[in-house]
């Protein structure tokens, strides 16, 4: 009888004014929303009076959550949340992703007309007419991006220009390029974007518009300070227009690295007709390369005479003042900014300022490491900047991209392999001088390098550890270097929080331990078929090494099994050392030895554990007990014989370890990871795998390569001596 | 719902028989009896479990929380749904065409829909819930708050905090 009164009563049944401004129950008001539209929830509902405010709140809290999966009611919750229903999140920008339709804009519109900033991402449902009209309602915008909106083209930009007078930031970003063509270019857009006279950024990606189109954006926007104009092919940077680009501070050209692009990029089509890749593969490297000459400004002097010269006393004094916002300057065409605003509040962001007029950026973690040194001083001519990117990882990138260039080559086409698939990303025939590909699986491209000079991973990873100035708190390597390295990072990086180490064959157990121990605010630790660790007890240091690792995972080298093919005898040593990590949060072990009664030490000794993941571990049986005892855990992978998605990523869910830039590339590597580890039996040790990640670098590369390098080591000891003296204070 | 209890009488097809003959009394707060079938009662999630656990069938259910004009409706609805069971397309149209009716009335008296809807919530009638609870999202659908607030006979109850929050949402989203 009792559940009869559960409920408050409704008393007298009176006013339905005030009935309904009581509100519903809880549930039924649930299910009323629920029957809603996210424009009503996020609107008019949220304001007719409080209590129906508080129901749509706790609503949004609901749908928001971490319970909710990851589909479209999660996406729009995080658009409602973003409108700024939900709590304090007020300031940031609206941002839809793969969200809304023209309704909901034109919603959006009347429901937010203030609004300043408008990031529409992969928004197919919007189409071009829908937008012309939604875009009036929002006369204040200060900010629009666009990008991946395909349906959104053309008379839709004309009517952004008109509709806000006032943009600042405007980006439209698809995802190729078509037509090299002439006839093809089309500056409707372009002429469009010139009559928003107070643009300061602008991020053009795959446009054809020409150099028609450019020249008046440049001549009616007297305010631009940022553009970034890649994959435009069709402008043809004649030397006119150079010199109007000349007041650009940050300038990125149409064949610029792609490095900092948080889109995938899919290859430019080149003629209408043109069936794809084997045109583009063969064809159109061999003939068109001497089209594409034609855009490359044979003086290059001229822009680094008028762009790059240091010697601008304004640009130095803004850059040394305020050296992030230089950075946010960089990518700001990187509008993930926006898009990713939280993961950006996780990830570290380094600025390291050096003598000689280089400048360092880190971006993120060194994992993905944006190391732009895009000016130099002038008084060493020899000087160059390395700019080296790599979303694999400096250092190891295996299968990345890293690229080191003079000065000279600062605006020039980079070598663009698109990484992985082999997919030619328009290969400017500039090789010889441009300089690192690593080229997966065409030989055929290696072959045109004129093989030179190598640099190894392990010299652009010491830059860029040298380059973070002792701040670097995150490393992840995968092929590289050797002991030496390990302690050099050891001493370079006291405060490290992240290390993966992937295949790392060269590293001696003795160096790991003497390196680990200068590790001891690690957080995260990978240690992933690096052979020669596995001799050591390694849990063991580094539970008792580094007091606050909260995520670990190690994965034995595949050939144990392979070789021996049966169960090897338990052994729970490592586990027993795993249970010693007090702080786990999450744990995956490849290949162990141990055995339940391991297991359960674990589970017993590690209260914050909250992932488990011990594929491959043959001695464990998933008993009752066992699976019980796990069933506390949130996530876990419990397939202790079965030996797949091994290459799965690594996801600790440390913000450090997540990376933006790189997070869209991660699938090729983990595919073509397995491909290059299925080979067994080969010895790593042998210098095959050196010769497979080098780059070709002109003798005059090199040796500016080398003065930088010495550069950095002066101010990096500076540095050094720097913090020691902090921390004897 | 109805077709919950449908498999479920399937399920248990003797006692069933039984229990359909067996009457419950449903008191509202005035204290006005309501003689309904057991069918018709099991609508209610509610008073299905309090028979199914055998409690208080003979002495009647007190629902201090409905009054009788709610109550007679509620009822019009479970017995409705409760004692007939559709089989044909023909039954099935007459029922929908029944639930059609049945909540445009309600439409019609948004102080009444309240009160069917708190009922219906409160006795877990879930047809009858996703019924009414659709006529309010209808309601409410494609209108400005001002209009919500006509349409339901809201007062404006907002504080100067509230105004103040929603004009930031307004302008810094």
């Amino acid at each position: 009888m009792a559940v009869l009164y559960r409920l408050g009563s409704v008393e007298s049944l009176g006013g339905a004014a005030r009935a309904w401004a009581r509100g519903l129950p809880r549930d039924a008001m649930q299910a009323v929303l629920r029957r809603l539209g996210q424009a009503e929830i996020l609107g008019a509902a949220g304001q007719v009076c409080r209590s129906w405010r508080h129901a749509v709140a706790d609503e949004a809290e609901l749908r928001g959550g971490g319970g909710a999966p990851a589909g479209p009611p999660a996406r729009l919750s995080v658009a409602r949340v973003a409108a700024g229903l939900g709590a304090g999140r007020r300031r940031e920008p609206f941002v839809a992703d793969r969200v809304g339709c023209d309704g909901f804009l034109l919603y959006l519109g009347k429901r937010l007309p203030y609004i300043r900033s408008l990031c529409l991402t992969s928004c197919y449902s919007v189409c071009s007419e829908g937008f012309v009209e939604a875009i009036k309602g929002f006369p204040h915008l200060e900010k629009l991006e666009l990008s991946l909106c395909t349906n959104i083209f053309g008379e839709a930009i004309v009517a952004a220009a008109e509709a806000c007078p006032h943009l600042k930031r405007f980006r439209l970003s698809k995802d190729r390029f078509y037509c090299f063509d002439d006839d093809h270019s089309n500056d409707q857009e372009a002429l469009a974007i010139s009559t928003m006279r107070e643009l300061r950024s602008l991020q053009l990606f795959g446009n054809n518009l020409s150099d028609r189109g450019i020249s008046a954006i440049l001549d009616n926007c007297p305010d631009l300070e940022s553009l970034d104009i890649r994959h435009c092919f069709n402008i043809k940077m004649e030397a006119s227009l150079q010199a109007k680009c000349a007041r650009i501070r940050t300038l990125r050209l149409p064949d610029d690295l792609l490095d900092d692009y948080e889109f995938q990029v899919k290859s430019p089509i080149s003629y209408l007709w043109s069936d794809g890749d084997e045109y583009l593969d063969r064809d159109y490297m061999d003939e068109d390369m001497d089209n594409y000459e034609r855009f490359i400004p044979e003086d290059e002097d001229l822009i680094e005479g008028n762009v790059l010269s240091a010697e601008s006393p304004p640009w130095q004094a803004t850059r040394k003042e305020e050296p992030l916002d230089f950075l946010s300057q960089l990518h700001t065409h990187h509008s993930a900014a926006a898009i990713n605003a939280s993961d950006y509040g996780f990830s570290q962001t380094f600025s390291g300022h050096a003598r000689y007029g280089v400048s360092f950026h880190f971006l993120g973690t060194i994992d993905d490491a944006f190391l732009a040194a895009p000016c130099i001083g002038g008084e060493s001519p020899s000087s160059s900047s390395a700019a080296a990117s790599s979303g694999e990882g400096l250092g190891g990138a295996a299968h990345g991209r890293v690229a080191a260039y003079p000065r000279q080559a600062q605006r020039r086409p980079a070598p663009a392999r698109q990484r992985g698939g082999g997919v030619p990303l328009l290969a400017p025939r500039r090789a010889r001088r441009a300089v690192a590909v690593a080229e997966r699986r065409g030989q055929r491209s290696r072959s045109r390098l004129p093989p030179r000079c190598r640099l190894s991973f392990e010299e652009v990873a010491r830059a860029a550890v040298r380059g973070s100035q002792g701040r670097c708190e995150a490393f992840r390597g995968r092929f590289v270097g050797g002991d030496d390295f390990i302690l050099f990072l050891a001493d370079s990086a006291p405060f490290l929080k992240s290390l993966r180490l992937i295949l790392c064959h060269k590293i001696t157990s003795v160096a790991f331990a003497a390196a680990i121990m200068k590790f001891p605010l690690l957080e995260e630790l990978e240690v992933s078929r690096c052979r020669r660790i596995e001799n050591i007890c390694m849990p063991e240091l580094v539970a008792n090494l580094c007091p606050q690792i909260k995520h670990f995972r190690h994965t034995r080298s595949r050939d144990r099994y392979r070789v021996y093919n049966i169960n090897r005898p338990g052994n729970d040593s490592q586990a027993l050392a795993t249970a010693s990590m007090r702080q786990l949060r999450s744990l995956q072990l490849f290949r162990d030895d141990m055995t339940n009664e391991g297991l359960m030490t674990i589970l017993d000794k590690c209260p914050y554990l909250e992932s488990i993941d011990i594929r491959s571990c043959r001695n464990l049986t998933m008993d009752g007990t066992l699976r019980a005892r796990c069933a506390m855990i949130k996530t876990k992978t419990l397939y202790p014989c079965k030996p797949a998605d091994e290459d799965e990523d690594f996801q600790p869910g440390s913000p450090i370890s997540y990376c933006s830039t790189c997070a869209g590339n991660t699938d090729m590597d983990i595919g073509s990871e397995s491909d290059f580890d299925d080979i067994s039996g080969i010895d790593y040790d042998d210098d095959w795998y050196d010769s497979y990640c080098c780059y070709y670098l002109s003798d005059t590369e090199e040796a500016d390569l080398a003065v930088h390098n010495r550069m950095l080591e002066k101010s990096m000891r500076r540095t050094n001596i720097l913090v020691t003296g902090i921390q004897q204070h | 719902m109805a077709s919950g209890s449908g498999a479920a009488a399937a399920a248990a097809d003797a006692e069933e028989k039984e229990s359909g003959s067996r009457m419950i009394t449903l008191t509202s707060n005035e204290g006005k009896a309501f003689v309904v079938t057991e069918a018709s009662a099991r609508q209610s999630a509610t008073i299905r479990s309090m028979v199914d656990d055998g409690g208080c069938v003979d002495k009647g259910f007190p629902l201090p929380n409905v009054d009788s004009k709610t109550l007679a409706r509620v009822i019009q609805y479970s017995d409705e749904h409760g004692n007939k069971e559709p089989h044909t397309v023909d039954e099935r149209a007459a029922l929908a065409k029944f639930d059609r009716d049945f909540i445009a009335e309600l439409d019609a008296d948004k102080a009444f829909l309240y009160d069917v809807t708190m009922a219906a919530n409160y006795l877990h009638i879930q047809g009858l819930l996703a019924l009414t609870t659709q006529c309010v999202a209808d309601t409410i659908k494609g209108k400005t708050p001002e209009e919500i607030r006509t349409a339901f006979g809201i007062e404006y109850d907002l504080t100067a905090q509230d105004e103040k929050e929603i004009k930031e949402e307004d302008t810094h989203a």
